[in-house]
């Protein structure tokens, strides 16, 4: 049953990691640009929830806060920084890099380096079958998967999402057809941001909060992405899953002392067999 | 008309350069630094207030006596900001601008560390209860360093037994930071269960920047230990209670030092904990044993109108020790010569409002109390370690 109950403490964390990857992933197949302060966004959604929360905010609405603020934030970083780096994905980088010092230091300035927990949400847990279920964890994976839904369902079933999906997959073809690359870029970082945030806010309603919870996340999200498959949404959503469950197992069952290792192990692993990642399409990069 | 204004002013002059070393004279300067702001103040802000209280006893029954002398004491505060670099900043101001021969604070160790670095160059004694120091007390070049919490050995000698005593386990899983304090806490803690035949099933380390702790606690849940001790510090106290009470692994919990009775108390579940074991860094101000704590509650809530919490109780540490380094200065017979007041400090006894005892190194021992939770009810213990 432990293992079991480790498989399920994965799955949980898992959703999470699929949730920070889908930003990446769409963030990337439209600019090519890695943006290593995607974590950092997810950090600020954590604590602007847990702050929100601290002052009687109800969770739902600080979700929807920290949701609407990591888009909001997303377009802003997009307007004032990455927009200018269309052409040299190099400098995004390096732009972003910068941001992890500035979002980092902002936050510590306020909260210092000390790690922070939300009050209970929903306390207890559900035990069956030698299995235990916590309400809280229960809640937010429900949160997960409504949101991987509803990403997934504007991706396939509205406009804005197949003109999103046209430029990822075959650029030049989509602006022939009209399609304006440069608003429907400012409108994937928003969202990829979004996203972002509102993991952020669900991981404090799980976790601790700390400075430096983004910058993992981040490494997470990247290994994920390519671990599924650039630009697959389907692949990204089961390298996540995929990435926590060995995450669990690994500090379980051999040592936590190397949690972050395991994934990397995986990756290496995946991509000897399949260098396109699970999901993947060789030479090819879709949404 | 200029005249007299040129000799008003040329009198005042005088008269100021006169009253000042004249106050200077009857007054002696101590420091104290504490994060009065950021995440460390929900720690520090007790110390602070422990000494503000220490200062105003002394003054109120007159001040320091050296010879046939009085000397009032004259507090210089900082606020430290959770933060390193203005630890560093206040010990200079301290000891350049104030001129303090005495500093204490701040409680943690992350800033109480750096901020040994500045007053031990200096000469200046430096009281504090940073776990790191027990590494650092007794050198050579940390003559003038008291560290004001207890002891691992005898801590840990008096209350793992009573922790036994009082759960009755046959088994126990350790879960500690992966630091060295808490290394050796647990090995500390592993030796005093050896000796009472109680097994350690399991002994694992977190980075702390773990946040999600349900791994190593379905590991531990599956190994049916009697009980789950960890440490230390109020955060992770919180996340690994919590999923601890969700993954239901242990019928038992205890936390070593440095996790106040605020975890257990409402702060991890939002009710009291069933069965927990943990330990106060000093006699317990939520449910006062002993008369002189009582006392002290009463002075504490006269002067800030609010009743003491957990962690308040660095309040006391620290109002105990300053009133212990004034004995020290009249038995010294000097408020300057710091090398004449450590001399006095290192292997004196001090009763207070605790049995104080600092050894030759500048390690001190003082009484703390033990407190258990039976089905969700708070009970304190008062642990002797001085006798």
């Amino acid at each position: 049953m432990d293992f079991l109950q480790q498989i399920i403490n994965g799955l949980m964390i898992g959703g999470l990691y699929a949730l920070v990857a889908l930003g990446i992933s769409l963030v990337f197949g439209l600019t090519g640009m890695i943006n290593f302060a995607h974590g950092e966004i997810v950090m600020l959604g954590g604590y602007l929830t847990f702050s929100l929360a601290q002052r009687g905010v109800p969770f739902a609405l600080a979700l929807v806060c920290a949701l609407l603020a990591g888009a909001a934030l997303g377009f802003l970083l997009d307007r004032t920084t990455f927009r200018f780096t269309r052409n040299e994905p190099m400098n995004g980088l390096v732009i972003s890099l910068g941001l992890i010092l500035i979002f980092q230091s902002l936050v510590m300035t306020f909260y210092g380096a000390d790690p922070y927990t939300m009050d209970v949400l929903f306390p207890g847990a559900l035990q069956a079958w030698g299995l235990s279920f916590s309400y809280q964890k229960v809640l937010t994976v429900f949160a997960t998967a409504l949101l991987i839904f509803a990403f997934g369902y504007f991706l396939v079933r509205t406009r804005a999402g197949r003109a999103l999906r046209a430029l990822a997959q075959e650029r030049e073809a989509a602006i022939y057809v009209g399609i304006p690359v440069e608003r429907y870029i400012v409108l994937s970082m928003a969202i990829g941001s979004a996203l972002a945030a509102v993991a952020g806010a669900l991981f404090a309603a799980l976790f601790s909060l700390t400075p430096f919870v983004g910058t993992a996340l981040t490494a997470k999200g990247f290994i994920v992405v390519a671990l599924g498959g650039l630009g697959s949404a389907p692949g990204t959503i089961v390298a996540g899953f995929l990435l926590g469950v060995i995450e669990a197992l690994g500090a379980g069952y051999i040592s936590p002392a190397f949690t972050e290792a395991y994934g990397l192990l995986l990756f290496l692993i995946v991509l000897s067999v399949r260098p396109q990642g699970l999901f993947g399409v060789s030479e090819r990069v879709k949404l | 008309m200029r005249r007299s204004l040129a000799t008003f002013l040329s009198a005042s002059a005088m008269a100021l350069l006169v009253a000042a070393p004249a106050q200077a004279q009857n007054s002696i300067r101590i420091g104290a630094m504490f994060s009065l702001s950021g995440p460390f103040a929900q720690v520090d802000v007790g110390g602070s207030q422990g000494v503000e209280m220490a200062v105003d006893e002394i003054n109120r029954k007159g001040g320091i006596k050296i010879g046939a002398s009085s000397y009032k004491v004259d507090l210089a505060q900082e606020d430290v900001r959770s933060q390193v670099p203005d630890t560093i900043t206040a010990t200079e101001r301290l000891i350049r601008d104030q001129k303090v021969s005495v500093i204490f604070g701040p409680i943690i160790g992350l800033l109480a560390t750096p901020a040994q670095e500045v007053t031990q160059p200096a000469k200046v004694i430096h009281f504090g209860p940073a776990v790191q120091w027990r590494a650092l007390v007794g050198k050579p070049d940390k003559k003038y360093l008291i560290n004001s919490q207890v002891d691992d050995a005898p801590r840990y000698a008096a209350w793992v037994p009573a922790l036994v005593r009082e759960t009755k386990i046959k088994t126990v899983a350790l879960l500690g930071r992966n630091d060295a304090a808490a290394r050796g806490i647990m090995t500390t803690i592993t030796q005093e269960m050896d000796k009472l035949g109680v097994k350690v099933v399991y002994t694992e380390f977190f980075e702390a920047t773990t946040t999600d702790f349900s791994p190593f606690l379905t590991r531990i849940r599956g190994l049916k230990p009697d009980m789950l001790l960890f440490g230390y510090g109020d955060q992770y106290g919180v996340a690994i209670l919590r999923q601890s009470d969700e993954l239901k692994v242990a019928p038992n919990y205890a936390s070593f030092a440095g996790t106040s009775v605020d975890v257990p108390l409402k702060g991890a579940l939002g009710r009291p904990v069933d069965s927990y074991v943990g330990m106060s860094a000093s006699e317990n101000l939520v449910q006062p044993l002993h008369d002189e704590v009582k006392a002290f509650v009463q002075a504490y809530k006269a002067k800030y109108g609010k009743d003491p919490s957990g962690q308040t109780e660095w309040a006391l540490v620290m109002y105990d020790y300053v009133l212990m380094w004034a004995r020290a200065v009249e038995l010294a017979g000097t408020a300057t010569d710091n090398d004449k007041i450590i001399e006095k400090l290192r292997g004196m006894a001090y009763k207070g409002v605790l049995n104080i005892r600092i050894d030759e190194r500048g390690q001190a021992i003082h009484d703390f109390d033990m407190f258990v939770f039976h089905g969700g009810k708070l009970q304190y213990q008062h642990l002797n370690v001085l006798k």
